[in-house]
């Protein structure tokens, strides 16, 4: 298992997940492949990925509300899904939600964490264990877990609001 | 079988026996005295009867004489007469003899046997004298319907005279009777009472026998159990049995609780037990590899090798839901027991340790492997170089890192981002060429491939976060490489510190044909890391095939760290530029009759009043300028009619800031085009000014002015003005 594997199967389960929340409302998919970046790279209001950069481990990472799915086997690996209020908020309006507390949020990312673990575990196969997703209390010691010298943060975008998937991977 | 029953239980068996002979000896001597006292007690009855007999007969003889006196009838008392005396006659006829009589209880025959008790046969004896003398006074009244006063007379005197005698002795009679019945219920009572007692003494006796068998019993299975649990919590492995229909035994080993992190293992399937840790292929695989061991004619040792338990990886999940990783090592063994059936001890090992040990012992192996080759590159080094460039390239990367964090999410802004991390890359990838960083040196290279390929795309299309990913990637892999040289800098210690002295320059100098112009004491205090750039020019001058030396001067001037910095760095990629680019082959250069040695030189120049001059020159071709022309049209930064009018200067403008490569291949120290652009980027970084001058064949300067106040508050460099490049050919 590569690391380029692992990293893209959760970045796809992300845009899976939005590209789903876009059908649900009504939105263009994101933009993935090349035709696709052809076509809407100016106006798209699918989930834009941002540029990906590392992160050193030894700061507090996390926005508002994160998801935290531990991955086992041949790596091992902790994975993020950090969102700010702004963007859940969002997802609640488009869901109809009217309720916008920090209860309905914290449910919200954990919803987002546990697709990520299930698109994980058809991907990756029977050779990985994927965590029942936990939300965790932010902002976030990279102290406090097992995470490699330098995490990768991958930003990305909906509709206008941001969030980061931060990948720590690590061979076992 | 029976025999080892009776063997294994004899005792009870004996025991239970002499329970029932006991009871059936009761109940046959109960029945049998039963019947004994039934036969008393007719005979008691009848010799009562005997006594009332003879009253009845005393009586009927009185009424037959009173009747006749008055002359009435009395043949109903003679037949009375007649019927008590021979019903009389008949039972004491019996009792001597034994025989058939009227049961007075239920009028029905019944037998008896003749009285054989001395006592009975002596009252009996005496009775049979009285009667005779009855049977002579009565039978004259036996003979006749009508009976004579001479007969009635003596025989109602002698029946009045002996009644109360016959009464007395049917009395004694009917007594001895119920002595004897006595006797009997007695000795019935007594058998009785024995019978029960020992058969109550046989029961106690079983009992406890059994109760101190089984107690013998429970202790000693109390002990086997408390040694096996002893045994199964504390031995280091987990082991049960498994049997044929593929149950887990009730026992097992405490280990294997602490293995598996549950408790629930007694009494499981193996299936389902196993299905929680492994993937289903290899829980149905493992299933079928154990019920192999329950098949007829199976070589137990020829199948253990394809066991799929085997250091296998299994996935525990803890309580707290966080889920650990072990390895696992499954063994089975067929094991017989005493009812022929066959069951399999399965132990299982945690060998989680050694799998990771034997894994990071193969790393470590690779990673010393990794480290040996770059102990030989670092050892050379001097150990503040060496730190410098750790310290250089971690900033470096920094810096590339800091560039992808500010992206914003447009193509422009993409463009730019490759193009600054493509300056910061070739830098990076010219110091470590220069310490002879080959690891590191080809890592960077790689990037650079990497950055082009992203270029390439960009041309084609609009590009996305994720195309930057391999980038991120590749950078990690770098923080990974300066990590671990790092790292064997810090076990090497003191060992690198090993600056040559002055002689030892002189020497490597000498040997390599290299020319210094300073004490090389001074040199190698102020700057020392130029030094490196002697070896480095006899590289890559070696690498080209051409012959070459550098010309270091002017280097003892004090400088800053940055300011060092930077200038080492210009020197190097101005260094690659004339490699590459500027000196000629010995061929060439003797058709040009110039010396085959090409000469470069670096130097710095100060006029005291803060202004330096960093010139670097070589005395090779010059720059090639149509080269430069067709590279632009080639690229389609310019038409061929826009590129045919453009002078000299503007021509080397764009070789600075484009990507302008004059070399036909790419290779680790030329050929993007990057280099004198990252120059131009330093030197506009450091305000200062670029002056190049190139005569064709004969020799290119560059001439870099700054000002600098050195040992003064934080040794800054004055802000001058940057210029645009001027050319002076």
């Amino acid at each position: 298992m590569s690391e380029r594997r692992y990293i893209d199967v959760f970045i796809d389960g992300l845009i899976g997940y939005f590209d789903h929340l876009n059908e649900s409302v009504g939105l263009p998919r994101s933009v993935i492949n090349q035709s696709e970046a052809d076509q809407h790279s100016a106006q798209s209001v699918g989930l834009e990925l941002g540029t990906p950069y590392l992160l050193k481990n030894e700061a507090t990472i996390g926005l508002d509300f994160t998801g935290m799915i531990s991955v086992s086997g041949s790596s091992v690996g902790t994975v993020f899904v950090s969102a700010p209020r702004a963007l859940l908020k969002r997802i609640l309006l488009s869901h109809g939600e009217l309720e916008l507390g920090d209860e309905f949020m914290r449910d919200l990312v954990g919803e987002i964490a546990n697709t990520l673990a299930g698109n994980a575990r058809r991907e990756l196969g029977a050779d990985f264990h994927i965590s029942i997703p936990r939300v965790i209390q932010t902002p976030i010691n990279t102290k406090d877990y097992s995470l490699d010298t330098h995490c990768y943060l991958l930003p990305f975008r909906w509709r206008s609001s941001k969030a980061e998937l931060i990948i720590s991977v690590k061979k076992n | 079988m029976f025999g080892s029953l009776f063997g294994k239980y004899r005792f009870l068996v004996i025991s239970i026996a002499l329970f029932l002979i006991f009871d059936l000896g009761v109940l046959v001597l109960n029945f049998y005295t039963s019947g004994k006292i039934a036969e008393q007690t007719e005979l008691i009855n009848s010799a009562a009867r005997q006594r009332t007999l003879t009253q009845q007969m005393s009586k009927a003889t009185l009424y037959i004489k009173s009747q006749k006196l008055q002359l009435w009838v009395y043949q109903s008392g003679l037949d009375e007469l007649r019927d008590h005396y021979q019903t009389f006659g008949a039972n004491l006829e019996a009792f001597n003899r034994g025989g058939t009589i009227v049961s007075p209880s239920t009028s029905l025959p019944i037998s008896i046997s003749a009285v054989s008790d001395p006592e009975g046969v002596a009252i009996l004896s005496r009775a049979n004298s009285l009667w005779s003398e009855f049977e002579t006074a009565i039978d004259p009244l036996m003979v006749d319907t009508l009976v004579s006063d001479d007969e009635i007379r003596p025989a109602s005197s002698f029946i009045a005279a002996n009644n109360l005698k016959m009464f007395a002795l049917m009395d004694e009679l009917t007594e001895f009777f119920k002595a004897t019945s006595e006797r009997q219920t007695n000795f019935l009572r007594a058998a009785q009472v024995v019978g029960i007692t020992l058969a109550t003494i046989n029961f106690f006796i079983i009992l406890f026998h059994f109760l101190g068998q089984l107690r013998v019993r429970d202790q000693e299975i109390q002990l086997k159990q408390h040694e096996s649990d002893q045994i199964l919590s504390t031995i280091n492995e987990g082991v049960f049995l498994l049997d044929q229909d593929m149950m887990m035994s009730g026992q097992h080993s405490k280990q294997l609780q602490k293995i598996f992190l549950t408790r629930k293992v007694s009494g499981r399937k193996f299936e389902r037990f196993l299905t929680r840790y492994f993937p289903q292929k290899t829980v149905s695989t493992a299933l079928d590899f154990a019920k192999l061991y329950f098949r007829d004619h199976i070589d137990t040792a020829l199948i253990e090798d394809v066991n799929p338990l085997k250091r296998v990886e299994a996935i525990i999940t803890k309580k707290d839901g966080e889920s650990e990783t072990k390895y696992l090592d499954f063994s089975f063994a067929l094991l017989n027991q005493d009812d022929s059936r066959h069951v399999v001890l399965v132990t299982v090992r945690d060998v989680t340790s050694q799998i990771r040990l034997e894994v990071q012992d193969r790393l470590n192996a690779d990673e010393l492997e990794q480290q040996m080759m770059l102990l030989t590159q670092i050892l050379p080094i001097h150990q503040s170089d060496l730190a410098a460039f750790i310290e250089d390239s971690r900033a470096g990367l920094d810096r590339i890192n800091l560039l992808l964090k500010g992206t914003k999410q447009a193509n422009d802004d993409y463009e730019i981002t490759l193009t600054r991390i493509a300056r910061e890359t070739h830098k990076l990838k010219g110091n470590a060429s220069v310490l002879n960083f080959e690891m590191i040196a080809q890592g960077h290279h790689k990037f650079e491939n990497t950055l082009e390929e992203i270029s390439r795309q960009s041309k084609r299309r609009a590009l996305t976060g994720r195309d930057f990913l391999p980038l991120t990637m590749q950078l990690k892999q770098s923080f990974a490489s300066l990590d671990l040289i790092n790292d064997v800098r810090d076990k090497l210690g003191d060992y690198v510190n090993t600056s040559l002295n002055q002689g030892e320059w002189a020497a490597q100098a000498n040997s390599l044909e290299l020319s210094t112009n300073e004490s090389f004491n001074e040199i190698a205090q102020q700057n020392p890391k130029w030094f490196e750039l002697l070896a480095y020019t006899q590289k890559l001058a070696a690498q080209k095939g051409i012959a070459a030396r550098l010309n270091l001067r002017g280097l003892n001037v004090p400088l800053n760290a940055h300011l060092s910095s930077e200038l080492y760095s210009i020197a190097v990629q101005l260094l690659h530029n004339s490699l590459a680019h500027g000196l000629e082959s010995e061929r060439e250069r003797l058709e040009l009759k110039k010396p085959s040695l090409g000469e470069i030189s670096v130097s710095i120049s100060h006029d005291k009043q803060g202004n330096y001059r960093f010139l670097f020159e070589d005395d090779g071709r010059g720059f090639n300028y149509e080269r430069i022309r067709a590279e632009l049209i080639e690229r389609g930064v310019l038409d061929a009619s826009e590129a045919k009018i453009l002078g000299n200067t503007a021509l080397v403008r764009y070789a600075f800031k484009d990507a302008i490569s004059t070399q036909d291949n790419v290779d680790q120290t030329a050929g993007r085009g990057i280099g004198l652009a990252l120059v131009w980027q330093q030197v506009k970084a450091l305000n200062a000014k670029l002056k190049i001058r190139s005569v064709s064949n004969e020799f290119t300067q560059f001439i870099i002015d700054f000002s600098f106040t050195p040992n003064k508050a934080g040794s800054k460099i004055s802000d001058v003005p940057s210029e645009a490049v001027r050319l002076v050919s």
